[in-house]
C-alpha cells in the first residue's frame, strides 16, 4: 500500500515540476498578494494616512474659507499640524482651486450669531470616489478631535483619557492589517489552491478514463487517490514557507512557523479530503467545482462557530498572541472524519 | 448562419448535464446546514484580529471598557504587550506593543464618546458644550460646484447636496438654542472606503469570472473527450464551431450586464463600454482552454488571467479623477457615465479598442488551432502558438506579406503587456523609480522581441534562408502596427514618467524606432539560422534592444 501511495506520489510530484503547474500557482499567488496588498491598502488608510507614506499626508492641502476669528483661529493652526490650508476669502476661489486641483478640498467655518451659545460648524466638501477624500477626512478628523478635547477641557468638561507615555498618533495602524488580513490570507491560499488542483487531478483522470487502465496494473485505485492527494497536501507547507521568507525580506516577522506551517497542513488535509470525496462522487468536473464552491462557502461558515476560527489562528500564531492547544481539536476531527468518509466511499475498497 | 446556430443549441442541452440531480440534492443541503447554522454565527466571529493584544489591567473601569472590546485578550499574569495599572502604563518599544497602546487609546476614545453622548440631553445647551464642533461632509461630483448651506455661491441652482453618499453620516437637525446644527460630531466622521468605485464595477465582473470558467470547461471537455473531433468531421467549419460554442456564454454575460446597467441606473452606453470586456473573458478562457494540456493547467491559466485582467480592470478605478491614467481600464468610464459625466470618442476608443483587438486576435489565433492536431496534442504552448502563426500564413497567402502582417497584428498583445506592465507599476513607482522603470522596460522589450521572432521562426523552420530579409520584414511591420496604434490617440498616456519608458522612442524620429525593430528582429533570425534556440536568439536581440532603449531614454533626460 505504502509502496503504492509514494510510486504515485513521485510520478505526481515530477509531473507537477515538468509542467511548471507548481511554478504557474507560485505566480499566481504573487498576483493575489500583490492585488490584496493594494485593495487592504485602502482599508488601512483608513485609520491612518501614515500607513502609505508621511510624505503623501503633507501633500494634501485643504482651503478654508469663512469665519476664521476668534476660536477658529486657534482651529486653523491645529489643522495646519497635520494637512497643508491654504486660506480664502470667498467660496468661489475656493473652489476654483479644487477645480485646478490647487487644494484638495474646501472646508467652510460658517459663521455664529452668537459664539457663547452655537457650536463651532463646519462644512467639509470633497470630490467623490477620489482617493485623497478619505485621506483629507482622515487628517481633518484628528485636528477636529483635538481642537474638540481642547474647547472640553477650557469648559471643564471631564472625558475619560489615556496617559499615555508616547504619542499614539505616531503609532503606525498597520500592525493590525498586517497580522489580522494580509497574513492569514496569504498563508492559506496554499490550501485553497491544493483543494482546487486535486479535483483537477482526480476528474481528469475520469474523463480521460485513465482509471480503466488501473486494473491491468499492480496499483490500486486507493493507491492513485492516496498518492494525489500526498502531493497535493504536502505542497502547500512548502509554498507557505516560501511567503514566510518573503514577508520576512519585507520585514514582517512571523512567530510560531512551525506551528502554522503544521496548522496549514492540517487545514489542506481538510480541504484536500474534501476535494477528493466530491470528485469521487461525481466524477464530472465542472459538477465537482460547484459543490466544491458551496461546500467550501459552508465550511468557512460552520468555522465561525469555533472558538477560534481558521483565520484568526494563523493571524494570532503570526503575530505571537498565541493560541491554545485545545483549537487545534477541532480541526484534527474533521480531517479523521474526512478520512474515514474516504475509507468508506466504495471505489476505494475495490 | 444556420450551424453556428445548432452548435449554440447542443451546447446548451449539454450545460444540463453538469448540474444534475445529485448535485442540486446537494447544494439544497448545503443551503439548509447554512440557514440552520446562520443565526449562530456572527459577523464578528470572523474577524481575525480577536485576542491579538494581551493587555494587564488593573484598573476597574477600564477593564470592562477593554473586555467589550474582542481585540483585547485580559489577563492577570503572565508576559503581556502593555500593562495598566492606577500608577501608570507599562510598555516596550516594540511594533506590537505599540500597535496595542494605540488601539487601547481608539476604544477609550470611542467609550468616552459614547459615555458623553448619553450623558447629557440631545439639543440642550449642555450638550453642545460637551460636543462643540460640528461637520458636515458633502462629495462634490465630477463638477466640483461647491453649495454652501449659507448660499454663498449658488450660481447654479441644481445643488450637489443630495450627492452625499456616505450613509454613515446621519444628520442630527436639531432646533437647539435658535439654531439648527447639522453633521456630525468629528469622533463620528467614517472616511468613506477609497474604492468605491471598485465595488461597484464588481458588480459587472463577477459574473464574468464564473461563466468564463464554465465556458472553458465545456471547451476543454470536447478536446478530452474528443467529441470535437466528431464535430469537425462534419461539415461545420472551424470558426462557425467557435462562434456557435461561445454565442451563448456570450449572450448569458450581455444579459447579466444589462442587468447590472439597470441596477446601478446606467444607460445604453454603458453596455456598449462592458462589450470588449465581456469579449476579452471569453477570448483569454477560449485561448486557455485551447492551450491547456490538462484541467490542472487550465484552472492555473483562468485563475492567471482572472488576475491580470482584474488588476487591469480594477487598479486603474482607484485613480477617477485624480490622474489621466484611469481612462486605460473601461471601468473607469462606466463610472464616470454613472456620474452622469460626459464620455469622448478618444477615451472611448482608448479604453475599448486594445481590449478588443486583443480578444478578437485571440480568438482567431484560438479558431486556428480548432484542428485535428491542435485539439488533440499536447504540445508546449509556444508550439502552438508557432502551429497558429503557420496557419494564418498559409491563409495570408504570400510569405513576405504574411511576416509583415503577422508582425503587424502582434502589436495589440504587446501593447496590452505595456499597459498592464503600467497598471502594476503605477503605485509603486514611487518605491523604487530605478527598479520598476528596469523590470518594466525589460518586460516590454521580451514581449516585444517574441512577438517579432514568431513568423521568422515558422519560416526558418520551413527552410527559408534568407534571415536578414525575414528579420526587416517582420521588424517594419512590427514598426507599422506600433505607428498605426499610436495614431489612436494615445497621446495623454504615453507622455510622461513610467509611460515614456515603456513606450520608448514612440515620440523620435521615425527612422529610429524603425531601426531597432529591424534589428532586433535580424538578430533574432540570424540567431536562429546560426543554431541558436529560439529562447536564445530572442534573448540576444532583447538584451540589445534593451541597452539602446537604456540609451535613448538616458539622452532623453528621464533621469534629469
Amino acid at each position: 500500500m505504502v509502496n503504492g501511495i509514494s510510486v504515485v506520489a513521485k510520478r505526481e510530484g515530477r509531473m507537477l515540476l515538468t509542467e511548471k503547474t507548481l511554478f504557474i500557482a507560485i505566480l499566481v499567488q504573487l498576483f493575489v498578494a500583490s492585488f490584496s496588498a493594494f485593495l487592504s491598502l485602502g482599508f488601512a488608510v483608513m485609520f491612518s494616512p501614515s500607513a502609505i507614506g508621511p510624505e503623501l499626508a503633507e501633500e494634501l492641502k485643504i482651503g478654508v474659507v469663512g469665519d476664521v476669528e476668534g476660536i477658529s483661529g486657534s482651529l486653523i493652526a491645529l489643522m495646519s499640524d497635520h494637512i497643508g490650508v491654504i486660506r480664502f476669502a470667498t467660496l468661489q476661489d475656493a473652489q476654483a482651486a479644487l477645480r485646478t486641483s490647487e487644494v484638495d478640498g474646501v472646508m467652510n467655518i460658517k459663521k455664529r450669531q452668537d459664539e457663547s451659545l452655537e457650536p463651532i460648524q463646519l462644512e467639509l466638501f470633497l470630490p467623490k470616489n477620489n482617493f485623497k477624500s478619505s485621506l483629507v477626512t482622515v487628517q481633518i478628523k484628528r485636528a477636529l478631535e483635538q481642537f474638540q478635547d481642547k474647547l472640553r477641557m477650557e469648559k471643564g468638561i471631564e472625558v475619560m483619557k489615556l496617559n499615555s507615555p508616547v504619542d499614539v498618533e505616531d503609532v503606525s495602524k498597520f500592525f493590525e492589517f498586517k497580522y489580522a488580513v494580509l497574513v492569514p490570507m496569504l498563508i492559506l491560499l496554499p490550501a485553497f489552491l491544493s483543494s482546487g488542483m486535486i479535483i483537477d487531478m482526480i476528474t481528469e483522470e475520469y474523463e480521460l478514463g485513465t482509471l480503466e487502465l488501473l486494473r491491468v496494473s499492480p496499483l490500486k485505485f486507493s493507491e492513485v487517490i492516496y498518492g494525489k492527494m500526498l502531493v497535493m497536501v504536502l505542497i502547500a507547507p512548502i509554498q507557505a514557507t516560501l511567503w514566510i521568507l518573503l514577508m520576512k525580506l519585507n520585514h514582517i516577522a512571523i512567530y510560531n512557523q512551525l506551528e502554522i506551517l503544521l496548522f496549514l497542513t492540517l487545514v489542506t488535509l481538510i480541504l484536500v479530503q474534501a476535494g477528493a470525496i466530491l470528485s469521487i462522487y461525481f466524477k464530472q468536473r465542472s459538477s465537482v467545482h460547484l459543490v466544491f464552491s458551496a461546500a467550501f462557502a459552508l465550511l468557512v461558515l460552520l468555522s465561525g462557530l469555533l472558538p477560534v476560527p481558521p483565520m484568526n489562528i494563523v493571524a494570532l500564531q503570526a503575530a505571537g498572541s498565541g493560541v491554545g492547544a485545545g483549537n487545534y481539536i477541532w480541526y484534527i476531527v474533521a480531517a479523521f472524519i474526512l478520512h474515514l468518509t474516504i475509507k468508506i466511499l466504495p471505489e476505494m475498497s475495490e | 448562419m444556420r450551424k453556428i446556430l445548432s452548435v449554440a443549441h447542443l451546447e446548451m442541452i449539454k450545460s444540463r448535464s453538469v448540474i444534475d440531480r445529485r448535485v442540486i440534492i446537494f447544494l439544497v443541503l448545503i443551503a439548509i446546514i447554512s440557514v440552520i447554522a446562520l443565526p449562530y454565527i456572527g459577523i464578528s466571529t470572523f474577524s481575525m484580529n480577536r485576542g491579538l493584544y494581551i493587555v494587564k489591567v488593573t484598573n476597574s473601569p477600564l477593564d470592562a471598557i477593554l473586555a467589550s472590546d474582542g481585540r483585547f485578550k485580559l489577563i492577570d499574569n503572565g508576559t503581556s504587550d502593555l500593562q495598566i495599572s492606577s500608577s501608570g502604563i507599562q510598555l516596550s518599544r516594540t511594533e506590537r506593543s505599540l500597535a496595542a497602546l494605540s488601539a487601547v487609546d481608539e476604544t477609550i476614545k470611542e467609550y468616552s464618546n459614547y459615555q458623553l453622548k448619553n450623558q447629557y440631553q440631545k439639543d440642550s445647551p449642555e450638550y453642545y458644550t460637551a460636543f462643540p464642533v460640528w461637520i458636515d461632509v458633502t462629495y462634490l461630483d465630477s463638477s466640483l460646484q461647491i453649495v454652501s448651506e449659507e448660499t454663498i455661491v449658488t450660481s447654479i441652482p441644481t445643488a450637489t447636496q443630495e450627492q452625499n453618499i456616505s450613509s454613515n453620516l446621519t444628520p442630527e437637525i436639531a432646533p437647539g438654542p435658535g439654531v439648527n446644527v447639522s453633521g456630525t460630531s468629528p469622533r463620528d466622521i467614517r472616511p468613506p472606503f477609497p474604492f468605491m468605485s471598485i465595488m461597484v464595477s464588481f458588480l459587472f465582473v463577477v459574473p464574468m469570472f464564473f461563466i468564463s470558467q464554465l465556458y472553458s470547461s465545456s471547451i476543454m471537455d470536447e478536446r478530452i473527450s474528443r467529441k470535437g473531433i466528431m464535430l469537425l468531421a462534419s461539415p461545420i467549419r472551424g470558426y462557425e464551431l467557435v462562434i456557435g460554442k461561445t454565442l451563448p456564454y456570450f449572450i448569458i454575460l450581455l444579459v447579466f450586464t444589462v442587468i447590472a446597467t439597470l441596477v446601478l441606473g446606467g444607460g445604453f452606453l454603458v453596455v456598449l463600454i462592458m462589450l470588449p470586456v465581456i469579449l476579452i473573458f471569453l477570448s483569454t478562457a477560449f485561448v486557455s482552454s485551447i492551450t491547456a494540456r490538462n484541467f490542472r493547467e487550465l484552472t492555473m491559466f483562468l485563475v492567471f488571467f482572472s488576475i491580470v485582467l482584474g488588476s487591469y480592470l480594477f487598479i486603474p478605478t482607484a485613480f477617477v479623477n485624480i490622474h489621466e491614467y484611469s481612462i486605460i481600464s473601461p471601468l473607469t468610464l462606466v463610472v464616470n457615465q454613472l456620474e452622469g459625466e460626459v464620455i469622448t470618442n478618444k477615451g472611448m476608443i482608448f479604453a475599448s479598442a486594445p481590449l478588443l483587438f486583443v480578444s478578437l486576435l485571440a480568438f482567431l489565433f484560438g479558431t486556428l488551432l480548432m484542428n485535428e492536431e491542435g485539439l488533440l496534442v499536447k504540445v508546449e504552448v509556444l508550439e502552438k502558438i508557432l502551429d497558429s502563426i503557420e496557419r494564418l500564413m498559409h491563409y495570408l497567402g504570400d510569405w513576405r506579406f504574411g511576416v509583415i502582417a503577422i508582425g503587424t497584428l502582434l502589436v495589440p498583445f504587446v501593447f496590452m503587456t505595456q499597459l498592464f506592465l503600467l497598471v502594476i507599476f503605477f503605485n509603486i513607482m514611487n518605491i523604487s523609480p530605478i527598479l520598476v522603470i528596469g523590470i518594466s522596460m525589460a518586460v516590454s522589450v521580451v514581449v516585444e522581441e517574441w512577438t517579432k521572432a514568431l513568423a521568422p521562426i515558422v519560416l526558418i523552420r520551413k527552410g527559408y534562408n534568407n534571415h536578414t530579409l525575414l528579420g526587416i520584414l517582420s521588424g517594419t511591420g512590427y514598426f507599422l502596427g506600433e505607428k498605426g496604434l499610436l495614431l489612436l490617440a494615445l497621446a495623454s498616456i504615453v507622455q510622461g514618467g513610467l509611460g515614456q519608458v515603456l513606450f520608448v522612442g514612440a515620440g523620435y524620429l521615425l527612422v529610429i524606432p524603425l531601426g531597432i525593430h529591424v534589428m532586433g528582429a535580424v538578430i533574432s533570425a540570424k540567431g536562429i539560422a546560426y543554431g541558436w534556440s529560439p529562447k536564445r536568439a530572442v534573448l540576444a536581440a532583447s538584451v540589445l534592444h534593451f541597452f539602446i532603449n537604456l540609451v535613448i531614454i538616458w539622452r532623453g533626460g528621464i533621469f534629469g
